[in-house]
């Protein structure tokens, strides 16, 4: 059995990770026991709705709520004058508490993004309340916003990383490919709306929250309210989805607490899905220039990835979309720089993938139109140019397999078959385009604490105040513990998703899945040390020392004995009259490297390769993706079903995210994020998504953890933007540039 | 003419046009429901390898469906060939007006009328 100090790489024999058993809450949410967020009523519950700004820019002239105090069932109409008062979170350099949307609701008079709430009503039923929110009167003096959607930098871009001298080893490149890529406003659009239920009993709150971050949302709702931490308990079991935007506070949760806190009674407050193209963030228009200079042998010479992105007026929220560019290719002249343009949007925030996702869509088309005009074939010139040193860190990595991915997919997929000219490869009467792109994401920890009790009763439970957003973590946690203890994952009963539980990692940058291994092995092996010393005391070993028993399959037995003649830990608990022992694990994170903010010894990411193929029809310009490849090297993979899950989402998601995805704001009018609906706003549904087929390598990163796992949320979303963009310039002849690809791009 | 509180109960549609195919092609980015671009519905006859009759309408180029009189022009007597059908598609869209960011439904349409018209006089 493993233990949390070990770093070994030999290989385990694992017994329950690694198998793919369902999802251990399956049962909960198909019957529809499962409770979100607003499934919470309590007795004399208030409904909230806000009124958002029909502005983008300009001031409130003003603001009368005296028809919607008077309507039936309203209880208050609150705005800037009777809200009360909300506190800042502390501005900090290490990420403490995080908030993407710095000014809390209501602040002042002035307008800078269409949906910035003015008021909230609050009423006996949501049908009063809404009727109340559409009856407030508000007067505007209205500017033209900025929403403009070609970007120019508003101040210096700040150097991120360089190496060597990029612009002149590009100057003197014989190879060299100079374009700019854009991607658009994106929009989370999980199919679970942002909720708050706030309940104020007096001194404490209860919030009820769609959070990515139970912990988080603690402490920040604490320093906006102006209330001690511990009076602040923050409750997130389930969600359906967030991809990020359900990561950090919105102005939605303050407005809801304040309101319970006003009257007394528990508010619930449900965003709509309109205001959640509003006011929850979004993924912000990116505008990338790539220059890459290169051998006529494709070795890689230079490289300047300089992006910028929009952010909201007042926060500087920066997509970070060079991220992955130092590390991913051999190239020993570098330059990567990120600027922020202030617009009148809403704040924008992560969204599966920040940063290295649109990036990469920039760079991996770069590397493709490189490949076409050296007449290499991509995978090669990818393998021309794969390192096994993280020539930005200046570090070996952790455990880096990005050769064999492709290799891999390639072979999976029958790239061999390929012949490069457009438009030449064809089946049943439709032109065939086939692309592939590398792909690669992080692979840190975040820190982590949790307790596993074992029970008199034959249970245990594991407890963290981690989050499932529905990637599988209550599986995941199971999984860990079952093999950790050799118990049943039927016996194991997980708790999650509340911040009075040890503080566990936020779920996001795909980092869960590593944060607890090392924190829940610990706890095992300190709950076994536990219940072993009971044994000494009452039952069949009481008497002997400690270190003459071994914890084997849920069984003490003494060393020279056999694991089958073991006494149950229960059975040792019930002798010495004891309810449960509890055992604690706690582990540091890394991804303070990530942030700059310590000096790592080893880089670590995962890697992938995503080979794609479209039909293309002419004759009606139809486009369709007809099937994907995608091989991932992301550690040990704890449960391949759950994981499979997540690669194939985030491959649906690309598959959005290359075609149909894109809020558009109406600069004309009012700067309203327009297709503020699922009909307007595109997604990928059952009859787009490809077939797909999922390869998991199998090398376990021993460095993150003592099972080599890796969290792999977002790394299947990496790389499929740009491998459709090559697949459509294969059979169309036609290189798009700016997402989503769109029949108009392609009809000549 | 519908009043205040009428409610419709049913909607009556004339019979199929004997001997007839009919057609429903929709053009639009994604495979599942979304809002036309561009789309087609034709009705046909074919006799001695010759279409006899046509019916055309298109949507999403208007505010309304949009009943195509040049079509049925253009098709009365026509070959079954790809190049009488493109030429019905031009006869249609002749005059059609692009606003900034729509000139691509013109082709577009064209091409979705030209394709209907060969699915439906396909034989097999």
């Amino acid at each position: 059995m493993p233990t949390a100090q070990s770093e070994t790489t030999e290989q385990k024999i694992l017994s329950v990770i690694g198998r793919p058993i369902p999802r251990v809450d399956g049962p909960l949410k198909v019957s529809g026991t499962a409770m979100y967020t607003s499934d919470h009523n309590f007795p004399g519950m208030l409904y909230g709705v806000p009124v958002p700004s029909t502005i983008a820019k300009g001031t409130i002239t003003g603001l009368d709520t005296s028809d919607a105090e008077k309507m039936p069932g309203v209880r208050a109409v609150f705005h800037r004058e009777n809200i009360g008062h909300f506190f800042r979170v502390p501005p900090n350099q290490d990420s403490s508490v995080v908030i993407d949307e710095s000014r809390p609701p209501l602040e002042d008079d002035t307008i800078r993004y269409y949906g910035q709430y003015v008021a909230v009503a609050v009423a006996d039923s949501l049908e009063q309340a809404q009727a109340a929110a559409d009856a407030v009167k508000v007067s505007y003096k209205e500017e033209t916003p900025d929403i403009r959607t070609k970007l120019a930098p508003q101040q210096e871009p700040k150097v991120d990383s360089q190496r060597g001298d990029a612009a002149a080893a590009f100057n003197s490149a014989p190879v060299k490919i100079d374009q700019t890529y854009v991607t658009p406003v994106e929009t989370h659009n999980p199919i679970e709306l942002h909720a708050t239920v706030a309940v104020w009993d007096g001194t404490s709150f209860t919030l009820y929250e769609s959070t990515q971050a139970v912990k988080n949302q603690q402490l920040a709702m604490s320093a906006m309210l102006g209330v001690p931490p511990e009076n602040v308990r923050v409750v997130s079991r389930f969600l359906g989805s967030g991809f990020g935007g359900k990561l950090w506070p919105w102005t939605h949760c303050i407005l809801a607490a304040a309101a319970s806190r006003h009257l007394n009674r528990p508010v619930k407050l449900v965003v709509s899905r309109k205001m959640m193209f509003q006011a929850v963030g979004h993924r912000p228009l990116t505008q990338q220039r790539i220059r890459l200079g290169a051998t006529t042998n494709g070795k890689l010479t230079s490289t300047e990835h300089d992006s910028l992105n929009h952010s909201s007026i007042l926060d500087d929220y920066e997509e970070g979309c060079s991220e992955a560019t130092p590390h991913l290719y051999k190239c020993p002249n570098l330059r990567v720089t990120n600027g922020i343009v202030h617009l009148n949007v809403g704040t924008p925030t992560s969204m599966r993938g920040p940063g290295a996702v649109p990036g990469l869509f920039a760079l991996e088309s770069a590397m493709d139109e490189l490949a076409v005009k050296l007449n290499l074939d991509p995978v090669e010139l990818r393998l021309r140019n794969d390192t096994q040193i993280d020539e930005g860190l200046n570090l070996p990595f952790t455990s880096r397999h990005l050769k064999e991915c492709l290799t891999a997919g390639a072979e999976k997929f029958g790239w061999h078959e390929r012949t490069p000219a457009v438009g030449s490869m064809k089946r049943d009467g439709l032109i065939i385009g086939w692309g592939m792109a590398a792909a690669t994401w992080i692979a840190n920890r975040l820190d982590c604490e949790a307790t596993i009790d074992l029970k008199a009763d034959g249970s245990v439970r594991v407890a963290c105040g981690t989050q499932d957003i529905g990637t599988g973590t209550y599986t995941m946690l199971a999984q860990m513990v079952s093999e950790a203890l050799g118990v049943d994952t039927k016996k194991i009963e997980v708790v999650l998703g509340d911040s009075a539980l040890p503080v566990g990692p936020m779920s996001g940058g795909s980092m869960v899945t590593a944060s607890l291994v090392p924190a829940v092995l610990e706890a095992a092996e300190n709950a076994i040390q536990k219940v072993q010393y009971v044994a000494t005391t009452a039952g069949p070993f009481a008497g002997q020392s400690a270190d003459n028993l071994v914890f084997n399959n849920g069984r003490i037995n003494g060393k020279d004995q056999s694991s089958a003649g073991g006494v149950p830990y229960q059975e040792v608990l019930q002798s010495a009259n004891v309810d449960s022992i509890s055992g604690t694990g706690r582990s540091k994170g890394d991804f303070t490297d990530l942030l700059g903010l310590t000096k790592p010894k080893l880089s670590s990411h995962s890697f992938g390769a995503q080979f794609i193929e479209v039909t293309w029809q002419p004759e009606i310009a139809r486009l369709r993706v007809s099937r994907v490849v995608t091989a991932i090297d992301a550690g040990c993979i704890i449960n391949p079903r759950t994981g499979r899950n997540q690669i194939e989402g985030a491959v649906v998601m690309g598959v959005g995210m290359a075609l149909f995805e894109h809020t558009t704001y109406d600069d004309q009018h009012h700067g309203t994020p327009i297709n503020s609906n699922l009909a307007d706003y595109v997604v990928t549904t059952h009859a787009d998504a490809p077939e797909i087929d999922v390869v998991f390598l199998d090398y376990p990163d021993t460095h993150l953890n003592a099972f080599g796992a890796r969290g792999i949320g977002e790394i299947g979303l990496a790389g499929v933007a740009p491998a459709i963009a090559s697949a459509v310039y294969h059979a169309t002849g036609v290189r798009v540039r700016e997402l989503p690809i769109r029949i108009e791009d392609l009809i000549a | 003419m519908l009043e205040p509180g009428d409610l419709i109960t049913h909607v009556t549609l004339p019979a199929p046009v004997a001997n007839s195919k009919s057609l429903y092609l929709k053009l639009r980015d994604r495979a599942s429901y979304e809002f036309a671009l561009a789309s087609v519905a034709v009705i046909v006859k074919i006799e001695n390898n010759q279409l006899s009759y046509a019916r055309v309408a298109l949507g999403g180029v208007g505010t309304k469906p949009w009943r195509s009189k040049e079509a049925e022009q253009a098709l009365a007597g026509a070959t079954l060939s790809e190049s009488s059908f493109r030429n019905a598609a031009e006869a249609v869209l002749h005059g059609a007006r692009p606003q900034s960011q729509n000139g691509f439904k013109i082709e577009l349409a064209k091409r979705c009328l030209t394709h209907a018209l060969k699915l439906a006089t396909q034989t097999a």
